[in-house]
C-alpha cells in the first residue's frame, strides 16, 4: 500500500508550525507512537527552519515537501524537503553537530544532528546557488504494534493492514515513556563554551 | 506560544506554554532578557511543562540564556521538560551542563 502528499509553502516563519502539523497529520495515518510522530515533526520542523533562514536568508522563496508512506511488513515514512535557496558549499561539514554559520543568532548547530538522529535516514544533497534537498525516513513499526494489537483485541496479525491508515492515530495511555532507542548525546559544551 | 514571567525570590521564573520553534524563539528571547536586565535576577528557571513541541530554535535559546547567566555569575535551571523535549536536551549535552529544577 502506498500513500502520498505534497506540498508548496512560501518561506515564512509561520508556516513551520504548519509544515509540521501538515507532515504530522499525514504520517499519523500510520499508526506512530508518540515518539514516533514527535521525532517526525521535530525532523520536518528542524529541515523546513534551515530552509527559511539559511536557503533563503534575505528573501521569501518557495519550500517543496513531499511524503510518502509505504507499507509492507512495516511501514516506511519518506519525507522530502527542498528549496532553491542559497545551497550549502560544504554538507559535510555542515552536518556535523554544532557546526553552524550563524552563531550569533542564537543557533545551536544541532539541526542535521538532529535530523540524523530523530529520522532513520537522512540524504541531504546541495548546489551552491541551486539549492538544498534534505531526504529523510523513518520506519514506524506496525510489526510490533500487530503483537500489542493482537492481545489487546483478539484480532490476528493479519488485520495489520487493515489499521493502517486507519483507526488508531490517537496515543494510549503508556505511550509516552521514551525508550533509549538511538539516545547519543553529542556535547554541547564541548566546545569549552 | 505563550510565556508567563515572574520574579520568585531572587529567580525570574519563566513558565512557557505552546510550541518553540524559530518563529517564536526571538520575541521570547528578548521578553527573557528584558526581564532579566530590569530584575537583575541571580538565577532563571525555565519551566518546560507546558511546552509541546520544541525543536533546536529551542536549544538555542535555552544555550543563549545558559551563556547569559554564566556570564553575570547566575545561573540557570530546567524544570518539567516532556519526555520529548528531555530527548533534545539530552542529544544536545544541555543536561549536561544545566541544572534541574526539581520543585512542581
Ligand atoms: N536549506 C539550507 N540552505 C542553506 N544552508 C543550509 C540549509 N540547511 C542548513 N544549512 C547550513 O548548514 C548549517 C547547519 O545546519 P543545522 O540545522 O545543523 O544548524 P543551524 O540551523 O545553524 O542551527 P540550529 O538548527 O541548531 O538552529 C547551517 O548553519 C547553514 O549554514
Ligand atoms: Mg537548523
Amino acid at each position: 500500500m502506498r500513500n502520498y502528499m505534497k506540498l508548496e509553502i512560501p518561506s515564512k516563519s509561520l508556516n513551520e508550525a504548519f509544515a509540521r502539523a501538515a507532515v504530522g497529520a499525514f504520517a499519523a495515518q500510520t499508526d506512530p507512537t508518540v515518539e514516533e510522530l514527535a521525532d517526525i515533526k521535530t525532523s520536518v520542523s528542524e529541515a523546513v527552519t534551515n530552509s527559511i533562514i539559511h536557503g533563503y536568508r534575505d528573501t521569501v522563496g518557495v519550500i517543496y515537501i513531499e511524503c510518502e508512506a509505504r507499507v509492507e511488513n512495516t511501514c516506511v515514512i519518506e519525507i522530502t524537503v527542498r528549496d532553491e535557496g542559497v545551497g550549502i558549499p560544504d554538507v559535510e561539514r555542515a552536518m556535523e553537530p554544532l557546526f553552524t554559520t550563524a552563531p550569533d543568532e542564537e543557533r545551536s548547530g544541532m539541526g542535521f544532528t538532529v535530523m540524523q538522529s530523530f529520522m532513520d535516514t537522512l540524504d541531504v544533497t546541495s548546489e551552491k546557488g541551486k539549492g538544498t534537498t534534505v531526504k529523510m525516513s523513518k520506519a514506524i513499526n506496525i510489526g510490533t504494534r500487530d503483537e500489542e494489537l493482537e492481545t489487546r483485541t483478539g484480532l490476528p496479525k493479519s488485520a495489520s493492514e487493515a489499521h493502517f491508515l486507519g483507526k488508531r492515530s490517537q496515543p494510549e495511555a503508556g505511550e509516552t515513556s521514551l525508550p533509549a532507542r538511538k539516545r547519543t548525546s553529542v556535547g554541547i559544551g564541548d566546545d569549552g563554551c | 506560544m505563550n510565556c508567563e514571567i515572574e520574579q520568585v525570590g531572587g529567580a525570574l521564573v519563566v513558565k512557557l506554554k505552546g510550541e518553540i520553534d524559530q518563529h517564536c524563539a526571538e520575541e521570547l528571547r528578548g521578553d527573557i532578557d528584558r526581564q532579566l536586565d530590569i530584575k537583575h535576577s541571580a538565577s532563571l528557571i525555565i519551566d518546560l511543562g507546558g511546552v509541546d513541541f520544541m525543536d533546536s530554535s529551542g536549544l538555542g535559546l535555552i544555550m543563549g540564556r545558559y551563556r547569559k547567566m554564566q556570564a553575570r555569575g547566575g545561573k540557570l535551571l530546567l524544570a518539567r521538560p516532556t519526555p520529548a523535549v528531555d530527548k533534545l536536551l539530552e542529544l544536545s549535552g544541555i543536561n549536561r551542563l544545566v541544572g534541574r529544577e526539581r520543585t512542581k
